[in-house]
């Protein structure tokens, strides 16, 4: 939901209308299958990249994993290393370490199909501090985290934020940049208005744990691009693929990021 | 910033067709309390609509609304319910110049589209053209609305007014010196957020939802040979969600009008106008407000010349110049916010246009008006201009001093309009316009919303240009009661602006780099049957057509259906005089659902984190939309009281529709409906003393 719903729920208070939801079948019919590639590389020694295929609206929502390819990483142009299958459509390499500012070429070959993609390890921006406060959303007040760092003064800074509650990860996309905050004190409270249901909220004694991530900035048009056109909620903007980084008719990115963590208890004061 | 794709995916909510007739007139003679026509010369591309049919239509929450009302007409899409704008013959929501008293008025929308800025107490009439524009109008490419406020009474004081169940309206009018100048003041407010103060929520307690409306006309006559007009109107629209989320609108337009009569052969009007339009969004990061604000400001000078050479010969001729400032972005945070304040550089721009126009009655048959208006635009320096590459990246900046002219464009837009009388009932008609636009409003999905953002056009955005074809014929039936046109048209539009994938709209960028250029054409058929006297009146409209699309980097660089594009449109209106007392009122739309984007299927990324895959875009259709209103209105002594319901049959109408994890079974994937209401009961108190 976003925040017009939110909108929608003040001017239905004020008494004007009654807006309404009901599941409806949209008459989707089935397309063409595409490539999916979902590649990582961290300072922190993983390399993995995921080959899958879109599957049709009506399907399950599961992981189709695509076995049989060839991934190849190289590192600064070097010599490439091929990732080993471990699972169905999970190719990982143990012997690939990632060093920021280097750039990393990612090469699939499949079918007859080879998608290529490179991307630049940014140099960390340390992560300074999590904690939780209240944020006003949907009209009440939630317990959301937060996290703060220092944007570096260059230019052309991206980042990642993945939460995970009670070991879980939320499904909500917070990246930034420093488009509009170069070199300052950065707060982000991390909640989305694509999610204001009450059972998501932080409660107290709630396991709290971030991943930030610095991201080369073409890997957070894929982030920003998924989240304005392609979560499925923004409801009347039209929406369209994510920008993807990986060439060769492929969906997907390939990201090359430094991680840190920060953890926490929650405790509501 | 992460919320501003929030705030945006929030606001790209609100979102785009005569006879021998492109030209509608509603006139209203408030000063009496009567009903009058104005009398229109049955000259080319001009119909007009006497007001009796119009005033009793059922209207949404009882707030009568020209704007709204033509959009009843065949030709002229609404945007929708809960969207401001409309499309005409395929144009997009930017491209109909709504002026007030000769002043653009940017943005005639209140509340989410619901209502126009055209309040009905103060509006005495209004013209419309959706092709064979003359050429004293221009600027946008696919209609004009000519809107000209009241002039107060200049022989008594009056009080009118009324309320509703949204708003309440006052207008106050009279003699300055009697026979000799008058006032009129008209408002408008609403009051819905006044019932949300009610509420036992705190956040919608602390919610703001209401706009208003100020008129204010002015009128001398100096002697038998000049006359003075002042009109000004501001009007202002606030939505605010709590402290957490706001957006704040308005116009504020103004002219003073002087009128001069040389001889009975030759007329002058002189005038400046001002207009101004505003938007601010505001958000919380970090707990501190951050605000994004954009504006447009307009002066203007006009001269113009009417010449009536003979009975057959009519000629208006004249110049027009307005200095455009356009203030792109501008950002502010508070300390703790994250943010740097930031400022794109304001834009300036000379828009000047030199026009004729001749109305030759050549023979009892045929009338032939033709004209030519000459535009220059010159875009002036002041802050960085930019060479770009294909994919948007800047390859060279340009630093401009205030005075210096960046580029000027050139335009020549003939006007060419024949009518021939078949014979004494039926006329054929033939018209081309071509129109260029200088201003573009940037919108997300061709959707009109309040926080999108005018530009004027820069050495990179070129104007939009749009020639017209059309062919009509029209006939009396059965003497003069019913009267049937059939009209089509073919519209080829140049310089279609649309973003790019992925761009980041509240940032810093300019906004070239941010925008897809491409091109447009819309065809269609419009049948329109009156039926002009009698107890009985109204009329059914019916539209057929198609509007797409083409833009370099959208759906392979092919052709698709614009989200306006609906195949079929009808549209039936009437109004039954019961008594004198009663007047019952019904009207029914149809229409196809809008072009829209749906997936084509699905991904997995992060483990668990769904994706929807699109591949053709606006591929699918919403639902057809279709309602029913009904009105009813009891005549009392001075006072009338007005009961509708909107909606009658309670179409769940489709409001948008979207897709989630589905709720019984995360699993798998659904596709939700969110409709805005079904039935709106309405009632509202009228009076005139």
């Amino acid at each position: 939901m976003n925040r017009i719903l939110q909108l929608i729920c003040t001017i239905t208070a004020a008494g004007l209308f009654t807006a309404c939801e009901k599941v409806i079948n949209a008459g989707l019919h089935p397309a063409e299958k595409k490539y999916v590639i979902e590649g990582i590389i961290t300072n922190e020694d993983t390399c993995r990249v995921l080959l899958s295929t879109t599957s049709n609206f009506t399907d399950d929502n599961n992981f189709r994993g695509v076995s049989g390819a060839v991934i190849q990483v190289s590192d600064n142009g070097g010599a490439p290393v091929t990732l080993a299958e471990v699972r169905k459509g999970v190719y990982e390499s143990l012997s690939l370490h990632g060093v920021p500012g280097h750039t990393y070429q990612l090469k699939a070959t499949i079918d007859n199909h080879i998608f290529t993609a490179s991307s630049k390890m940014p140099d960390p921006v340390n992560f300074d501090a999590l904690w939780v406060g209240r944020a006003s959303v949907a009209g009440r007040s939630r317990v959301v985290a937060n996290v703060g760092y220092r944007d570096p003064q260059a230019p052309g800074n991206s980042y990642n934020f993945v939460q995970y509650v009670n070991g879980e990860q939320r499904p909500d996309i917070f990246v930034n940049n420093d488009n509009l905050s170069n070199g300052r004190d950065v707060f982000l409270a991390l909640y989305s208005p694509a999610e204001i249901r009450e059972e998501d909220d932080l409660k107290e004694g709630d396991s709290l744990y971030v991943e930030m991530q610095c991201i080369d900035p073409n890997v957070y048009k894929f982030w920003y691009s998924l989240n304005t056109g392609a979560s499925g909620s923004d409801v009347l903007a039209t929406p369209a693929n994510p920008v993807s980084n990986v060439t060769g008719g492929a969906l997907g990115y390939f990201s090359a990021h430094t991680v840190q963590y920060q953890g926490m208890r929650v405790v509501i004061n | 910033m992460k919320l501003f794709p929030a705030i945006l995916s929030c606001f790209v909510y609100t979102s785009l067709y005569a006879q021998d007739t492109s030209r509608v007139i509603v006139s209203r003679d408030t000063l009496k309390g009567v009903t009058i026509t104005k009398v229109v010369p049955r000259t080319l591309g001009m119909e007009h609509f006497s007001l009796k049919e119009m005033e009793h239509i059922p209207v949404f929450m009882g707030e009568r609304d020209i704007l709204k009302t033509i959009q009843l007409l065949p030709g002229i899409k609404s945007a929708g319910d809960g969207n401001s704008g409309f499309y005409v013959r395929g144009g997009s929501a930017d491209q109909n110049l709504i002026l007030l008293d000769g002043t653009p008025v940017y943005n005639a929308s209140h509340l989410m589209g619901f209502f126009s800025t055209f309040n009905g107490d103060a509006i005495k009439d209004l013209s419309f053209y959706k092709n064979a524009m003359p050429a004293q109008y221009g600027g946008r490419l696919s209609s004009v609305v000519d809107a000209t406020t009241n002039n107060g009474d200049d022989e008594q004081y009056h009080i009118s007014g009324g309320a509703g169940l949204i708003a309440a309206r006052l207008n106050v009018e009279g003699p300055i010196v009697k026979n000799k100048s008058s006032f009129l003041l008209s408002g408008r407010r609403t009051y819905a957020d006044l019932f949300a103060k009610l509420s036992r929520d705190s956040a919608i307690r602390k919610s703001d939802l209401n706009f208003y409306d100020l008129n204010l006309k002015m009128n001398f006559r100096l002697g038998l040979k000049d006359e003075l007009d002042l009109s000004a109107y501001t009007g202002k629209d606030v939505m605010r969600l709590s402290n957490a989320f706001g957006l704040e609108w308005g116009n504020s337009v103004a002219s003073l009008r002087w009128r001069h009569i040389y001889s009975n052969k030759l007329m002058s009007f002189l005038s400046v106008h001002y207009s101004s339009y505003e938007n601010t969004t505001s958000t919380l990061l970090a707990d501190e407000a951050v605000s994004i604000y954009s504006r447009i400001r307009d002066y203007t000078a006009k001269a113009e010349f009417l010449y009536t050479a003979n009975a057959r010969h009519e000629t208006r001729a004249g110049w027009q110049s307005t200095w455009h400032t356009m203030y792109p972005l501008l950002l502010e945070g508070g300390e703790n916010s994250g943010i740097n304040n930031q400022q794109q550089p304001k834009r300036y721009s000379l828009d000047n246009a030199l026009y004729v126009n001749n109305t030759w009655k050549a023979s009892d048959q045929l009338n032939i008006s033709y004209g030519l208006r000459a535009t220059g635009f010159m875009v002036f320096g002041g802050g960085d201009f930019y060479r770009i590459n294909e994919d948007g990246k800047i390859t060279d900046t340009l630093r401009t001093g205030r005075g210096e002219v960046v580029k000027t464009y050139l335009n020549l837009e003939p006007r060419v309009a024949i009518r021939y009388e078949v014979h004494k009932t039926g006329s054929l008609s033939l018209a081309f316009t071509r129109n260029v636009q200088h201003l573009h409003l940037i919108s997300n999905a061709t959707s009109a919303n309040p926080t999108d953002k005018w530009i004027a056009s820069s050495n990179l955005i070129k104007p939009e240009i749009a020639d017209q074809v059309s062919a009509g014929y029209s006939r009396s039936i059965s003497g003069d009661r019913y009267e049937l046109t059939v009209e089509t048209y073919y519209k080829s539009l140049k310089n279609q602006l649309d973003y790019r994938n992925g761009a980041e709209i509240f940032s810093n960028e300019p906004i070239e780099t941010m925008l897809l250029v491409g091109k447009g054409r819309a065809y269609g058929m419009e049948w329109l049957l009156k039926k002009k006297t009698g107890k009985l009146t109204g009329w059914i409209g019916y539209t057929l057509s198609k509007t797409e699309r083409r833009i370099n980097g959208i759906n392979d660089n092919e052709w698709y259906n614009a989200k306006q594009d609906r195949t079929h449109e009808i549209s039936v209106v009437s109004s039954w005089q019961v008594s004198k007392k009663w007047v019952l009122s019904a009207n029914w739309v149809y229409h196809t659902g809008n072009a829209v984007t749906f997936p084509a299927g699905k991904y997995i990324v992060m483990d668990d984190r769904l994706v929807y895959y699109y591949t053709e875009r606006n591929g699918y259709r919403m639902p057809a939309y279709h309602r029913l209103d009904v009105a009813a209105t009891l005549q009392l002594r001075n006072s009338a009281l007005h009961f509708g319901v909107y909606n009658a049959y309670g179409r769940e109408n489709a409001y948008s529709i979207y897709f989630r994890e589905s709720r019984e079974n995360p699993d798998y994937t659904e596709a939700v409906q969110v409709t805005l209401f079904r039935f709106v009961p309405s009632i509202t108190y009228n009076f005139n003393f």
